[in-house]
């Protein structure tokens, strides 16, 4: 067994359980009502889909902050085309 | 707007899908632990239960690696593509099994069911079977129970199975649209193409752990077998793709940023024609006497929307039937969403198309084909 490792991991550990906690805590009024802000696709009940999301929210909860911060929405994807679209409209 | 999320999408077809799917995991995981039983009477029924639901998640790896491939080379696989997500929630639930055990007992809501005991569906977790015992934490020992990342043989398989199902646990958590839709695509292809980093810590996590727990070198051959075949047909469909995707640029010269890219007679009505052109694939429609042509990146998830259909006068995305109006690359009211569209122009029976695309909803007259001009060279 390696004591380096030993005393490192439960610190570790630690870090990941709380930042997950805080994803888990953000999530509930992300999922409730926060949603429409930033995906307006997101309507309606919908509670299975809400529930569904709640482990990716636990991890993903800064882009969403960050998007709310912001009032950004969903990005639409920029392709070549799109982009080169983008260029010559310009 | 556009459609609304739903939880998950099952349909006749996906659920008779997801049941046969079950059933035959449910029958393997019977017959590895029978057959193993058979063989070695005296082998710990939860070890075996272990390398049951382990080698199941691999075999269904292999089978979900195989499907892309598969689907580019015979397009009679692509309904198999559809459902492939469920396959991968299944693969993860198998590992996560695999490591953590389960015990339908123990479910949080369920253990409040008195008869539930009666049904005594539990099985043992490597992480207890193997690292919970003294007084260190299993995930303790598990990462520093070995630590030769210096020694090939000796290397730690474990770390490779956690970074196999940290991976394969994401992939879950963001197999909803949603995830798609917010990730962007290209993250979420990204991500999701990481199945290879996990497919590859799989192979090193099988192999590495046969070596060294002394297992039979047969499981190391089979393995072997298996990456043999996943890059087999990786490498022929990716040699049939590229074959397909010469740009027609390099083909014909642009004169005045346009370039030939075939003729009228060769579409038929309703259908398109895909090329490269502009570094992405344009899919050009022949419908109502007319030709028109847009990208062909659908933009709910990139489908190929030149492998669609003129549906009601709306180009219909084959994957999940977004619908987008020929001469704008529009999606028709309310929809918002919208692809770029391409100039046509017809002289006698050839098409030519601009290499310049056009801002996603641009009006973009369609090229009218005048009598005759089907089938004149
Ligand atoms: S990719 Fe989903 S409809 Fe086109």
């Amino acid at each position: 067994m390696n004591s380096f490792a030993i005393a490192c991991i439960p610190h570790l550990m630690r870090v990941i359980s709380i930042y997950l906690t805080i994803g888990a805590i953000f999530s509930i009024p992300f999922v409730t009502f926060l949603i429409r802000f930033v995906d307006p696709s997101a309507r309606g009940l919908a509670i299975g889909f809400r529930l569904l999301i709640i482990p990716g929210v636990c991890i993903f909860w800064p882009l969403f902050v960050w998007r709310l911060i912001r009032r950004k929405q969903t990005p639409t994807e920029r392709n070549i085309h799109r982009l080169r679209a983008q260029q010559n409209a310009a | 707007m556009s459609v609304a999320y739903k939880s998950i999408q099952w349909n006749r077809f996906k659920i008779t899908y997801d049941i046969l799917l079950w059933v035959s995991i449910a029958l393997y995981i019977a017959l590895f632990t029978w057959s193993a039983h058979l063989m070695g009477p005296d082998l710990d029924m939860r070890g075996l239960q272990i390398r049951a639901y382990g080698s199941a998640a691999f075999l269904l790896l292999h089978v979900i690696l195989s499907i892309g491939p598969l689907c580019r080379l015979d397009r009679r696989f692509l309904p198999l593509l559809y459902n492939r997500r469920h396959m991968g929630v299944t693969m993860f639930l198998l590992g996560l099994v695999h490591v953590i055990g389960f015990n339908l007992a123990k479910i949080p809501l369920l253990d409040k069911i008195p008869s539930i005991n009666k049904f005594p569906l539990k099985t043992t977790g490597a992480l207890t079977w193997y690292h919970d015992f003294g007084n260190l934490d299993p995930i303790v020992s598990l990462f520093a129970g070995n630590t030769h990342y210096e020694s090939f043989i000796r290397f730690p398989f474990e770390s490779l199975g956690v970074i196999g199902l940290a991976i394969l646990f994401l992939m879950a958590i963001t197999s909803h649209d949603f995830w798609l839709a917010n990730l962007t695509a290209p993250i979420w292809k990204g991500l999701h193409m990481l199945v290879y980093v996990a497919y590859a810590a799989l192979v090193g996590h099988v192999v590495l752990g046969a070596i060294q727990t002394n297992r039979h070198p047969i499981l190391t051959i089979m393995v072997g077998l298996g990456l043999v075949w996943i890059t087999a047909i990786h490498l022929i469909a990716a040699l049939r793709e590229r074959k397909g995707d010469r740009p027609v640029a390099n083909a014909t010269p642009a004169v005045d940023n346009y370039v030939e890219i075939g003729s009228i007679s060769e579409i038929p009505d309703n259908r398109a024609k895909i090329v490269a052109v502009a570094g992405e694939r344009v899919a050009v429609f022949k419908y109502d006497g007319k030709v028109s042509a847009i990208s062909n990146v659908c933009q709910h998830q990139n489908g190929p929307l030149g492998e669609g259909k003129v549906i009601d006068g709306c180009i219909t995305c084959p994957w999940h039937g977004y619908q987008y109006l020929p001469e704008t690359g529009g999606s028709p009211p309310p929809f918002a969403e919208s692809v770029p569209t391409f100039n046509v122009r017809l002289e006698g029976d050839r098409i030519f198309i601009s290499t310049i695309p056009n801002p996603p909803g641009t009006q973009t007259p369609a090229a009218p084909i005048h009598p005759g001009m089907e089938g004149r060279a």
